[in-house]
């Protein structure tokens, strides 16, 4: 079955033209402020094959975006949230397989994935997460995978953490006339 | 990554996420949801397909990181 044989199967949810583009350049962005500043310091160990590492972990994204949109009948449209969350979680599994909380890549890694996600806060909703509060979602990200993961909080949930920040901020601005 | 390689990948992930709805595997939700984000969003991921603009939000992004990650 080729990419275009999917296009017209009954109850399937393809990825639109929009999509791939949107998935494309949020994944580029995370990809490229990673490399840039992996690249840019002699003391962090960058894998050999890091080129091959990403572009599993764009196909780890890309087929959950496909899952997430076909189990919960999204119609084509890309959450920039979750695809931030995700690609950020997959790497860090990637680059520090143990879960090791002091490693330099994964603190690279999360805090990639963290500022991007206030960024696109800010983008949207004209507010920011504290700095408090993106340092406790990296405390809390640090955990995830290791003895102590009872206290983690997962790739979903630090999409909802941001979700959560958007949509009561919407819906209070909905009502109220706020100006963000 | 080409973009050769993207759609590449975007296929792939299609062909196996397809054939895991027809199967039933994947069962879908009762409750549907609606992605969401503002025209402002919107226009700031747009504008990232400009090369010039994504290598300016890069190196800016990538600032802001060396100093929170203290790297």
């Amino acid at each position: 079955m080729s990419g275009n044989a999917v296009a017209n199967r009954p109850g399937f949810i393809k990825l639109s033209p929009a999509d791939r583009r949107d998935i494309r350049v949020i994944t580029s962005q995370l990809e490229a402020t990673v490399l840039e500043v992996a690249l840019s310091n002699g003391h962090l160990k960058v894998p050999d094959n890091i080129e091959e590492i990403l572009k599993d972990v764009t196909a780890k994204t890309i087929k959950y975006h496909l899952e997430f949109i076909n189990q919960f009948v999204v119609p084509e449209s890309v959450d920039p949230y979750k695809i931030i969350s995700w690609f950020g979680f997959f790497l860090d599994k990637h680059l520090n397989p143990t879960g090791e909380p002091h490693n330099d890549l994964k603190r690279l890694t999360l805090h990639t994935m963290l500022d991007r996600l206030n960024e696109t806060l800010q983008k949207d909703i004209g507010q920011q997460l504290h700095v408090n509060t993106i340092q406790h979602l990296f405390e809390l990200n640090c955990k995830d995978g290791r003895a102590d993961d009872h206290f983690g909080i997962g790739m979903n949930g630090t999409y909802f953490a941001f979700h959560s920040v958007r949509d009561t901020v919407e819906r209070r601005c909905a009502t109220s006339n706020c100006s963000k | 990554m080409t973009d050769e390689d993207f759609e590449k990948l975007c296929d792939e992930a299609e062909e196996d996420v397809c054939q895991r709805v027809e199967s039933g595997e994947l069962q879908r939700s009762s409750a549907p949801i609606q992605n969401c984000i503002s025209r402002d969003l919107r226009q700031y991921i747009d504008k990232l397909s400009n090369q010039e603009f994504f290598s300016s939000e890069v190196a800016a992004a990538a600032e802001r990181v060396r100093r929170t990650a203290g790297i």
